[in-house]
Order: structure tokens, then sequence, then C-alpha cells
């Protein structure tokens, strides 16, 4: 977590203050913002806040950190949302949505039901699970969107998530350090897109006639989930190190998925990309997550992988094991909190581990 | 000195911990003549025939004559004995692992392994012993996400560790109860039969889905009646103890044995109905969640002080009669109808009713480390109860890893909540 400076108040001032619509808050990867965008709401993502001790009261000590810090932050924000989503991608998110129908019950909440397969019939499950939420969606804004607009919406976010894909090719080709690759990431999901699209495009075109300067370093990959600790990125940014790939909930996750409309059918083509898109930890089949990251880790000549993962969640505290087991690369575990960051302690960590494989 | 025995059974598998072992013990236990003789030594019926179908159960499993699926609790197990699979409750026998004194090893070696000791230790512990080698190799391995996402990962690395991954099955309960949820999980538990059936190399048996379906039909009658008599209870008989039935509640549901025990424990609650109660009103209490498997004092504290466990969360029958004409729909529908499913609304609901049908002064509710579902609801279920106006009172506790257990601080707080209570 930190403060959002340099890159984006250089570049995305207008889309960061962009309001236009009511603002739905919105979790996890599996939530089709397209379908929010559709609806004529603002979709922004619930990042948490760092002080959290509110939650401290309705959830208990080990629970996701960041399911707490978003409780806090939904209670803070109880009137600025005009509505949140909510996806049952874990039990954690599950507890979530729980509290919000319970102790915010003026806002209009919904959860949205997320197959933990890939298959036939879990696509066709998942179409009818984000029709329902478009319908609740309509229901709760008012007005007429229809499918046209849905596909507006598709090509709008088709388009931010491209260029959020060249902006990591441009990290790895070091135009672009690694914490201002993460923070433009996460402000692309907290922003107006209209304007958004429009400000990354030209952060691109800048970027783009910068000289590339690889470091000399090891090529590592970073894997994990729900990771937005800035102190975290900016070590990794400053250490003779290339991140040439991340597997996280707020990087690669989030926009690594391109909508292909298929069979004229907006809610088959979400369904369809959105299952397909690089998987959660949360989802069954674990080994095909770990050969995922092996041909990654491959094909980018990757010598390491940095495993992040915030404390108690059990989906990826359950594939560390399997990940450790089958690579034949070596990996650091961390498990961080979400406002308490030990900057000396993890960088000392890294380092060590950097001097073992490099 | 039956006590002696019991407590040599447990030193001697704690000091030969290995799968031989355990195989060759239970191969001798589940054995008529020493299954009678053991008979003896339970002081009630149901007791009695808990254990006894318990021992024989795991020593079908550990015979592996015929073909051993692990199963996740939650799951419809009419399917299994409707295909003839023998199920092996992993979860289950975390908890006996906490019973035997040897969930210390267990844990020690999931630890080695790398699982976080944040993780529950039902899954640890079970994980532990897959990785000492101490259960059955299974030919199958199914589980469901339904009440947490802990026993999906873990079984699967179980598949992992036995080279399973092909035969590793996840049924995938939605999170609404809708037609669109039933018939995507009606139509995931057929294929998995189907393809479990195919790798059998076997037919798909409706009728024998049919005959299970029948069983669990008549089990569920049987447990209503056991349920409505506990209502008026004033005392159990002893060493009657309602957290001790989840394998017959879940991984025996579709065999002529859970009929067995729930019909004849039904006979023996009911010739305890004549008792009144004492002149000073015991304090009925529902019991939520799980309880600790290993020696703990909690239930002697809780007597001691005028207590008594009216009922037990994990014992109410959730869902509707089975169609045995409609296997898959049937137990798509019983998936779907438990109370852990979805929104905490549906076992808030659930709570509520108990306290009120059986008259509860209280709630107790076990707080086990590690489970995210339960311990995420624990303020709102005690707000709900609250409201209901039933103290509530969570233990914040372990219940298989002992050294989380404070038996000082424990006595404290259960004795200022019952006085609370009046």
């Amino acid at each position: 977590m930190g403060a959002d400076t340099d890159i984006i108040k250089k570049y995305f001032k207008k889309s960061l203050a962009g309001t236009k619509g009511p603002v739905i808050g919105w979790m996890c990867t599996y939530a089709p913002v397209e379908l929010m965008h559709a609806a004529g709401f603002m979709p922004r993502r619930i990042y948490g806040i760092e002080d959290f001790k509110k939650a401290d009261g309705y959830l208990p000590i080990n629970f996701c950190p960041y399911l707490k810090s978003s409780l806090a932050q939904l209670l803070k924000e109880k009137d600025i949302l005009a509505c949140a989503a909510f996806a049952n991608s874990c039990d954690g998110s599950r507890r979530l949505f729980d509290m919000s129908r319970e102790y915010l019950a003026r806002m209009p909440a919904y959860i949205i039901d997320v197959p933990r397969s890939v298959s036939v019939a879990s696509v066709d499950f998942y179409k009818k699970s984000i029709k329902k939420f478009f319908y609740f969606l309509k229901d709760t804004k008012g007005g007429k969107a229809g499918e046209e607009d849905i596909l507006v919406s598709i090509d709008l976010f088709n388009r931010i998530r491209k260029s959020l894909g060249d902006l990591k090719i441009l990290s790895v080709q070091g135009r672009l350090s690694f914490i201002d690759y993460c923070k433009v990431v996460r402000c692309s999901a907290v922003s107006d897109p209209v304007l958004f699209i429009e400000e990354l495009n030209r952060l691109l075109e800048a970027l783009s006639s910068n000289d590339s300067r690889q470091k000399d370093g090891a090529r590592l990959m970073l894997v994990g989930n729900f990771i937005n600790e800035d102190r975290l990125f900016k070590i990794l940014s400053e250490l003779d190190i290339n991140i040439v790939d991340d597997d996280l909930c707020t990087t690669k996750r989030y926009y690594d998925n391109k909508v292909v409309l298929e069979k004229e059918d907006v809610f088959y083509s979400l369904a369809k990309s959105y299952l397909g898109k690089p998987a959660c930890m949360r989802m069954s089949d674990m080994g095909a997550k770990v050969r995922t990251i092996k041909e990654a880790a491959s094909a980018k000549d990757i010598s390491a992988i940095i495993f992040a993962s915030l404390k108690f969640c059990d989906n990826t505290l359950y594939f560390y094991p399997l990940l450790k087991e089958e690579l034949d690369i070596p990996i650091l575990n961390i498990e961080l909190e979400y406002n308490n960051f030990s900057e000396g302690q993890v960088k000392t960590r890294i380092e060590a581990f950097l001097e073992m494989i490099w | 000195m039956v006590k002696n025995i019991k407590e040599k059974i447990k030193k001697d598998i704690k000091n030969n911990l290995n799968q031989k072992y355990i195989k060759r013990f239970l191969s001798i236990a589940a054995k008529r003549p020493l299954l009678m003789l053991l008979g003896t030594t339970f002081k009630s019926q149901s007791d009695r025939l808990l254990n006894l179908y318990s021992i024989q159960a795991m020593g079908k499993a550990y015979k592996n004559s015929s073909p051993v699926a692990y199963g996740s609790l939650f799951l419809p197990y009419e399917l299994f004995h409707g295909l003839g699979l023998v199920p092996f409750l992993p979860e289950v026998l975390a908890g006996f692992t906490a019973g035997m004194g040897i969930a210390e090893q267990t844990l020690k070696e999931a630890n080695s392994k790398w699982y976080s000791p944040d993780l529950c230790t039902f899954h640890r512990s079970a994980s532990g012993a897959v990785e000492l080698d101490l259960f059955p190799k299974p030919r199958f391995i199914i589980v469901t996400n339904l009440a947490c996402d802990a026993a999906q990962k873990a079984f699967y690395l179980y598949a992992k560790k036995f080279g399973l991954e092909k035969n590793f099955y996840h049924v995938d309960v939605p999170y609404h109860y809708d037609q669109d949820s039933i018939s995507y999980l009606s139509g995931q538990l057929k294929n998995i039969c189907t393809d479990i059936c195919s790798k059998l190399g076997r037919d798909l048996d409706i009728e024998g889905l049919g005959r299970a379906i029948d069983y669990s039909n008549q089990f569920r009658h049987w447990g209503l009646k056991v349920n409505q008599t506990r209502k008026k209870l004033y005392s159990y008989p002893p060493d009657y103890n309602g957290l001790n039935f989840i394998l017959p509640f879940h991984g025996m549901a579709g065999t002529k044995d859970a009929v067995t025990i729930y019909r004849e424990m039904y006979r023996e609650l009911e010739s305890y109905t004549g008792g009144r109660a004492s002149s000073k009103r015991q304090k009925r209490l529902i019991w939520l969640h799980l309880k600790p498997y290993y020696k703990n004092e909690i239930f002697e504290l809780l007597k001691k002080d005028g207590c008594m466990i009216a009922f037990e969360e994990i014992n109410h029958i959730y869902w509707p009669k089975l169609d045995p004409d409609n296997p898959f729909y049937s137990l798509a529908v019983k998936l779907l109808s438990h109370y852990l499913r979805g929104s905490i609304e549906n076992r808030a609901r659930v709570i509520e009713n108990l306290a009120k049908d059986y008259s509860a002064d209280g709630a107790l509710f076990f707080s086990h480390w590690g489970c995210r579902q339960n311990n995420g609801s624990i303020r709102i279920l005690k707000d709900r109860l609250k409201a209901a106006g039933i103290p509530t009172l969570a233990i914040d506790g372990d219940c298989v890893d002992k050294n989380n257990y404070s038996k000082g601080q424990l006595s404290t707080r259960l004795q200022a909540f019952i006085e609370l209570l009046g």
C-alpha cells in the first residue's frame, strides 16, 4: 500500500478525478467490469484502506487482511458507493459479502457465483450467473442498458487490458520501473476507464521513446495473491533484478484477458474469457496452474520465483507446497500482512535469496 | 480395566505409527468375536454402535479389497455406497489423530512439508498422515468446496501425492440455490459417477444408487425422530455426545449401518424421555461448530455447572427426502440445501430455529483456529442470537491441536458465561 505519487500524478490526473456516474465498488478479478460499466456504473476496485482497526470488531484476527481492510473501506465509504459487487471466490469473500449485507444493508450488493473449473458446463453456468448479475445491476441503476452497451464496454476494457500488457513489456524492457507498472495497473482499476485509456496511451508513447535499461541481474517471476504493497514493489524495483513476469490478483490475473465475441452472445463470450484468463489459485485444477507457471518460467528464461502471499489465504497457502515440490527453479516464500510490512527484513531475505541463486 | 485397554491401544498405535500396524490392528479389531467383546465395554447402545461401525468402516478401507475413495465431509456419500466405493474421510480421521494422541506427529510432518501453521489443523493433520503414509491408498479422490476452500486444496495435494490427478473429482457447489445450480450440480454428479464406473469397468448402476438413497431416506427418518426426541430430554445415556456422530451422519449416509445406528439411538434416547428436570433447572445449550477431539474437560465442566448440550448444529437434518428414481437431482438438492452453502443467512436461520426448538438458554460457539468460513461468521451469528435473546459464548480453540487448548482460561470463560445465564 502507499500513496500514488509521481507517475500517477503526472499522467493520470484526469482519469483519477473522473466521477461520471454512480460508483460501484468491486472485488475479485472474476467480476466482469464490462457489465458494471455497461449498466452505467463507474467501476472502482476495492483495494482496502491502511487503517483497518475497525474491521477487527467484525472479523477475527486470523482472517485475510485484504478483506478486513476492504471491510474497513466499505464501512468508511458506505455513503460514496452506490453499489458493491463481490464474487464467490473464497471463504473470506463470502463472509465479507455477508458483512456488507448485515451491517451495510442500505448499500445494494451482489455476489457473483464463479465456478471453480473450466468446462463447457461451467462456462454455461457462469454465463447464466453473470447474466443475473447484469439484471441486478440494471435493476439497481435503472435505465435501459442492453447488449449494445456491453459490446461498447467490452471494446473499451479490451483496449485497456491490451495497453496494460504493452506497459508490462515496457517494464520488462526497463523503460519503466516495476513499482510504476504496478501503480499504473492499480490506477486502471480505480479510475474512469474512458479517460484512463487516453492517458495510458499517452504514457505508453512517452515510455516508448525511453531508453531500454534492462538490469544485469536475475530474471524473476513474482507469484502471489492480492499483493498491493508498494514497499515490496519498491524493493524489487531497486534491486538488480528483472521481474519479467508477475502472476498476482493485482496485476496479470486482472488484465491478461481479452474478451472475444463468440456465438454472438456477449454473456457467453464474457464467461468464457473470464474463466479462461490466468487462473486464481482458488480454481480446482491446481496442477494446471503449476504447469502455467512452469511454462512461463521456461519460456521467459526465469531463474527463480518470489512467492508472496497475504497471510491467511488458504487457497494460496495450499498452493505453495505443491508449487515448491513441482518447480525445478528456486522459490522464496514471503508471507505479508496488509499494513504491517517489515521492509528491512523482507529486503534482507530477498537479498540473501538472490545471493544464493545468482 | 476398559480404560486401561483403550489407553494401551492408543499407546501401541502411537509407538508403532505406520500403516502396517494400523492395518493389523484393525484387521483384528474388526473381526466379529473381538468386536462383540469390544462392544461390551461401551456404556450406551448409541456409543457402542458408533464405535463398532466406525471400526468396521475403517477396517474395510484399510483392507482395500474394494476400491477406496477419499471424500471430504459434506459430500453426498450415497454416491459412494451406490457405486460400491469404500469411503475414507481424511477430515474425520484427522479428528481421530487428535483422539489417539498422534496429531503432534502428523502436524509436525505437515509443517516439514511446507504447510503453513495458519491452515486448519483438520486438513494439516490429515495431510501429515498422508505424508507419513498412515492412510490407505485410494483409487479415487472426491472433494467439494461446500463449507470451505481448504478441503479442495488439501485433497488435490493428496491426489498429487498418490499420482491420482486423473481420478480427482471436484464437486463444485454453487453459491446460490436455484434451478441453474441444481442442473449444474446434478450434471457434475452424473459425470463423476459415469467416469468412475468407466474406470472401474462397470456400467452405471442406477438401481444401486436408488438403493443407497432408500437407505439414506430411512436414516433421515430415524435421524429426524432422534432430533425430535432430543427436544424433550433432560439427560443422555452415559458417554453420549452428539458431536461424535460425524462419520455415520455423513460417511455412512446411504448404508444400512446408518439406519441401524439412528434407529437404535432413537430407541435408546426415547427410554430417557421419562426423566424430569432436576429442581435446579438445567441450562440448555446449543453447540455450534465442532469440538476438540483430544482429551479435554469442556463437557465435564458444563455438566458440573448444570448445563446440557440440548443440540448440536451439526446434527441438524437439512435436506428433504430424496427421490431414488432421480439420484443426481436429489443429491444435488441435498448438497445445495446445506446451511453452510452460500450466505450466512442460511446458517443464521437454522441456528435461530434450533435455539427456539430446543428451548436453548444459550449457545456455545467453538471457534476452531484456521476455519475461515466459520470464524468469519461469528460476529453476525452472535448479533443475530443476541437479538433473539440467546446469549452466546465463542470459545477460541483448536479441534485437533491440543497445544492450543488452555484449561484454566476455558474454565474461567465457561463459568462466567454460565453465571450470566442465571
